[in-house]
Formats: C-alpha cells, structure tokens, sequence
C-alpha cells in the first residue's frame, strides 16, 4: 500500500465546535489526526486501512463519527497526498481517489488550488495561468529546473505538488523530535484565558527556539495535561510553518474547547514537540532593523491579549467596496501574521489586493465612528412629511428635522443624495441605496451625520463623532 | 521611531554604594516625546512642550468629537511608526483615520468587553500609543492605577471621554469646544474644523488652538 494515502474531512459548514467534536470522536479510528484548517481534518491512512478493512470500511466509519456527534453533511476524500484528498473532498460525500487514478485526477485539475488548497503564492499561480499552464497536468509537464529557476522554490514546490508529490511527508506515527517545548505549573490552570496566555507563551518559546536555528515549525505535536493526568494532544500543520500568533491562536482554541468539556483538574503539563520543520523564509531587515524593540513589544502585546479576549483583538484590512463605513473590515489579529511587514503593508494598502477606486465612494471626508448596528430614523420635511428619494435621485422634499427614536434633531444642511446601484445584473443580491450628510444639532452641538436610505427607510451608519 | 527601553535593574552592591540612584539608557530628547501635528505642537510649545507630548503621559480628549481628534492628535506619531492600540468598546471607522494619514497596518483594535482592566495592564509599556474609552463600571481608583502604570513607562494613553460624561484629571486635557463645518463647492463635507482648547494639570493656562479634518 502507498505510505502516502491520507483521507481529508471537511465540515462544509465549519465552526470550531463541530471541528473538536469530530477530532475527539475521530481520536478512536486512528492517532495522529492532523488538524489542517478550521474546517478540515487529515488522517493518515496507513494504520486503520487495515485495522478497518480497506479504504471504504474507514470512510465508512468516519461518517459515522461524524453522525453520532451530530454532523451529518460531512465530506471525505482519500489520495495519494494532501492535495488530491482534499480536492476529493470537495466534490462532497466521500470520493476515494484510487492510487493508480491519482496522477491523472490531479492533472484535470485547474493550477488555481495550488493558491487555494496548498498555499501556493497567488502571484506565482497567476503568473502560470498567464503563461498557459492553466491545469496541473500543463504544470507537471514542464521541466522542474526551469520552474525552480523562473519562480524560485515557490515554482518548485507547485512543480512537486501538481506531479502528485508532497512538500512534508504525512507521519502516522511520531518521529524523532526536532525541538521539545514543555512548561509545568506547580499550581493547576483552571482558568480558560490563563491557560490560553500559558499556550501563548510555549508557542512564543518554540518560536524563540527555532528562529536561530532558522527554522520554523510545520508540525507540532500540542499536548495538554491536568492534575488528574487528563491528556488532550493534537498534531497541528501548516505547509509554511507557525509564527507565533498563528500556532498560539491554534494551541488556544485547542484548550479552551478542551476546557468547556469539563475536566476534573486544572492543567499542570504543556508540551510542544515539533515533528517537522522548515528553513524560515529570508527575510530583508531595514538598514537600521525594521523590526525593532516597539515591534517586538507591540507583537507581544497582541499575542497576550488575544489570550485575553480572543477574536476581539482585530487589525484593518482593505476590503475596498463603495461604502465608507466598510472599505476597511477589522479581521483577527491570531490569523494574521503581524510580522510580516509586507504582507501587513499589503494588507491595509488600497489597491494592492481589492482595487483602490470604486465609483459611487464618498468624496469628502468620511465619519469617523461607524454607529453599529446602524439605527433606524426618520427623516421629515418641515410639514412633518417622511422625506424620500425619488426615482430620479432627488429628495422628496427638502429634510428639516432627524427623529432619532423620541428625540428631533433640527437639519442644518444636508448634502446628497447620492445613489448607489450595486450588483444590479443580479436579481437576488442587487442592492439601490441613496447616502446623505447632514449636519444636525443635536444637544446644542453641532455634528454630522451619515445615512443611507434603503428601500424607503433611512439608516443612520456614521457619526462625525 | 525607536522607543527608549525601560530601566534594567540596578544591582544590590551597586546601589548599596550609595552614589548611584537610578541608571537607564541614554535617550535623545527628541525621543522622550511623541510627535504631534504642527497645529498641537505649536499650542504645546507655548505651555512648555517644545517637542510633543511627553512619553508616559495621560491625555483626555472631551468634548464633541473626541475620535476625530484623536486622529488628528496621533496621526504624526503613528505615520513615524509607532503602534497604537485602540482599546475600546467604540471602534474607529480606519477609512477616516487612513484619510487623514495613519499608517493603518500599526493599528490593532481591542474592543475588552469586560477585561478592560486585563487589556490595559497588556498594552500599556508595550504600545507605545493607547486609545482608549473608560467603560462605565470601572473605579476611579482603578483610573488612577492605570495612570501610574502609564507614568512608569514610555507610552502615550489618550481617553477618549465622550460628550457629557464628566472629565477625568489628566496631564493633558484636549477638549474639542466646537466643530465647524465650511461649506464647499463640491457637495461634500470636505472639512471638519475642530476648535480645541488644551489644559490639564501640566498646563499652567489654558491655550486655545484649531486643527482640521479633511482638505483645508
């Protein structure tokens, strides 16, 4: 049999409650399920193929699972490698690539999941596409070297993966450790966000460990102990290795899910035990050191206050769009990697990812707090008429006063309408809006105000505050 | 821009000789103070902060638009590279602040929800810039603990008090009096003028000053 056969199961509609369940009921198939995203499992197949009678018996039994924990739209997929069971994943249901099957079936495959199932740069994958290599198959067939001297080892690594090859060998079974991470607490950790900051520090400790060595983390093996000797291990990957954040989110997750189980004891043992490493990407420091002490203590911070209150702590990202209030949306800061300067600049950077410039964008200034959620007001004329816009974008009649619930706040000037027909090619998602800044006293002071007007109704989205 | 590191420790036989107090690195002045805008900086100058406003300093911005001014109060730190940490139940619109000049990707936004306290012990001495609103429940005595923490170490915590919450002492006080709103050819509000008057308990007479939103 192939070593490398692995199954892949996805929870089509994720949540990370469903993904711990199905990893606990899983733990009785076989050992060392990885946990390769938030919505996917990979177990390798080596072991239980024979324990359960071939390939189908174990597809099987992980529907099963996954029925008596309450997910019945579970998808499997078995290949040769990562790629090819996660692609016949997606097709839904369970798909069993067979091995003699499988160069072929990754060659019908358009080169556009290397970026999204194998973490392919997008630049190098839209470069192929652009040089007519649009499936697997055109990729493989080009010669390794050229690949590798064109793109760099992001060429050879898409050359390894569409010839049917895997980047890091999937293990069903623990290999020689390559670096040991373990912090013992003489009083037990029952508190979820102590445990959580205790999980931050042994991923910023492995980091530590492995940077000058300059290597980085692809496989680590999460092992959490209580008191009472409750155990809660789980194998992690990530085909460019953790940083800090990424791995400490991971290793948080992992015990607070753990934790909401119930235990009997507070957690006394922490281990890390890195199984596969990487070379660490070169990066180019300034001349004067990019990253300096500000950075470091700001990366700490962040990594310590996700601890605390988890998803709350949020960067900017540029999501470009017409309005104002939503060009840039605020994502987790644990699924970002905030040391990397680039890709932080690329993040916020209108234009580099989503385009810069969309028609119907506000052109003065914008307000400053977003009001969430928007509120429902009335606008009305002088004669207490609901003002509205026309068909041909005019106001109804001239806005004179903001009922804001109960209270009425005198309009002072107001500017606008200004329409917005999004997506109307679309009957189901086609969206009219009109916006309006208004200047409104409110309490004898004067302010500004932002509303959209929405099938006949106004909202207010945006305080000069 | 570099940020002075905090004091090592003093080692017991050195201190014991009684000549030394205190050692910590040598810090440019330029360094002990975080750049403000010219129009802020000019009314600092005048009370006797000739560079900015100093590090481990509490600055409440009151009054009717304290998040517009708060940009514009940090705006010429954080485009010179500091990280601020905007810890706070109301989160900024980041296009505004992106309008005005911030470098957004030094920006991490913390809403505490009840671990206010938690978060600011984390930011604090570790942002060198934090933004943030005091959430009801909290004592003053707690306010003051924080403030002495803030005096400790090298950051800047800006509190944001909004309209008609009564003020807090802090070493600066920014209390935007007015917005004034001139109208403009083009159908917008283009500009938001912020008439500002500074005080505080390290402020020996109050000076008044205006700053501007958008395109003057």
């Amino acid at each position: 049999m192939n070593e490398s056969r692995v199954a892949v199961v996805v929870l089509p509609d994720g949540g990370d409650r469903a993904l711990h369940g199905l990893a606990r009921a899983l733990d009785d198939v076989t050992p060392m399920i990885e946990m390769i995203g938030e919505d996917a499992l990979l177990l390798p197949m080596r072991g239980p193929t024979r324990y359960f009678g071939g390939e189908d018996g174990v597809a099987r039994r992980i529907v099963d699972a996954a029925i008596a924990v309450g997910i019945d739209n579970v998808s499997v997929g078995i290949g040769s490698s990562r790629l090819a069971a996660r692609l016949a994943a997606d097709r839904g249901g369970v798909c069993i690539v067979p091995d003699a099957r499988h160069h072929s079936f990754l060659a019908a495959q358009s080169v556009a999941v290397l970026q999204s199932h194998a973490h392919v740069d997008a630049d190098v994958v839209s470069l192929l596409f652009r040089l007519g290599l649009g499936t697997l198959g055109a990729v493989a067939g080009v010669d390794r070297t050229m690949l590798a001297d064109r793109f760099g080892p992001e060429g050879e690594v898409a050359h390894l993966l569409a010839a049917g090859g895997e980047r890091h060998p999937v293990c069903a079974e623990v290999a020689a450790t390559q670096c040991f991470i373990e912090s013992h607490h003489d009083e037990p950790l029952t508190d979820t966000a102590r445990v959580g900051y205790a999980a931050g520090e042994l991923a910023m400790r492995m980091v530590s460990e492995l940077a000058p060595r300059g290597l980085v983390a692809c496989r680590v093996i999460a092992t959490f102990t209580t008191e009472h000797d409750e155990t809660c291990s789980r194998v992690w990957y990530h085909p460019h290795g953790f940083t800090e954040s990424m791995l400490g989110e991971r290793l948080r997750w992992q015990v607070e899910k753990w934790l909401d189980d119930g235990l009997t004891a507070g957690v006394t043992h922490a281990t890390i035990d890195v199984q596969t490493t990487e070379p660490r990407r070169a990066t180019q420091l300034g001349l004067w050191g990019e990253h300096g002490e500000a950075d470091r203590a700001a990366w700490a911070a962040v990594t310590r206050l996700v601890s605390l209150v988890g998803d709350a702590v949020r960067v900017p990202e540029w999501h470009g769009g017409r309005d104002p209030m939503k060009q840039f949306a605020l994502v987790p800061a644990g699924r970002v990697d905030l040391r990397d300067m680039n890709a932080a600049r690329q993040r916020v950077t209108p234009g580099e990812v989503h385009p810069r410039d969309w028609t119907g964008d506000i052109a003065g200034i914008v307000p400053t707090v977003p009001v969430e959620p928007c509120r429902e007001v009335d606008v009305v004329d002088a004669d207490g008429r609901r003002v509205v816009v026309t068909g041909r974008h005019l106001f109804s009649s001239q806005p004179a006063f903001v009922v804001d619930g109960v209270r009425r706040h005198d309009v002072v000037a107001c500017f606008g309408p200004w329409p917005v027909e999004e997506r109307w090619w679309d009957t189901t998602r086609r969206r009219r809006v009109a916006r309006m800044q208004c200047l409104v006293d409110v309490d004898n002071r004067r302010t500004a105000w932002l509303l959209v007007s929405e099938h006949r109704s106004w909202w207010l989205v945006g305080v000069h505050g | 821009m570099p940020s002075p590191a905090s004091p090592k420790q003093i080692p017991a036989n050195v201190l014991a000789t009684g000549h030394v107090t205190s050692l910590s690195r040598a810090v440019l002045k330029r360094d002990r103070s975080v750049p403000v805008p010219a129009s802020v900086g000019h009314a600092l100058r005048t009370s006797g902060f000739a560079r900015g406003l100093p590090r481990g300093s509490v600055c409440a911005v009151t009054g009717v638009a304290p998040v517009g001014f708060a940009a514009v109060l940090l705006v010429e730190a954080n485009r010179a590279g500091s990280w601020v940490a905007w810890c706070s139940g109301v989160t900024p619109n980041v296009r505004a602040l992106h309008d005005v000049g911030w470098r957004a990707d030094r920006l991490v936004c913390i809403n505490p929800q009840r671990e206010w306290l938690a978060c600011m012990g984390a930011c604090i001495g570790q942002f060198e810039l934090v933004v943030t609103q005091v959430p009801s429940g909290v004592s003053a005595a707690d306010v003051r603990r924080m403030a002495a923490m803030v005096a400790r170490g090298n950051g800047v915590v800006v509190l944001l008090v909004p309209h008609g919450v009564s003020s807090v002492s802090a070493d600066f006080e920014f209390r935007v009096e007015r917005c004034e709103w001139p109208t403009s050819n083009t159908g917008h509000l283009s500009t938001q003028v912020l008439h500002v008057v500074l005080g505080g308990r390290r402020i020996a007479e109050p000076r008044a000053f205006e700053v501007a939103l958008g395109v003057p």
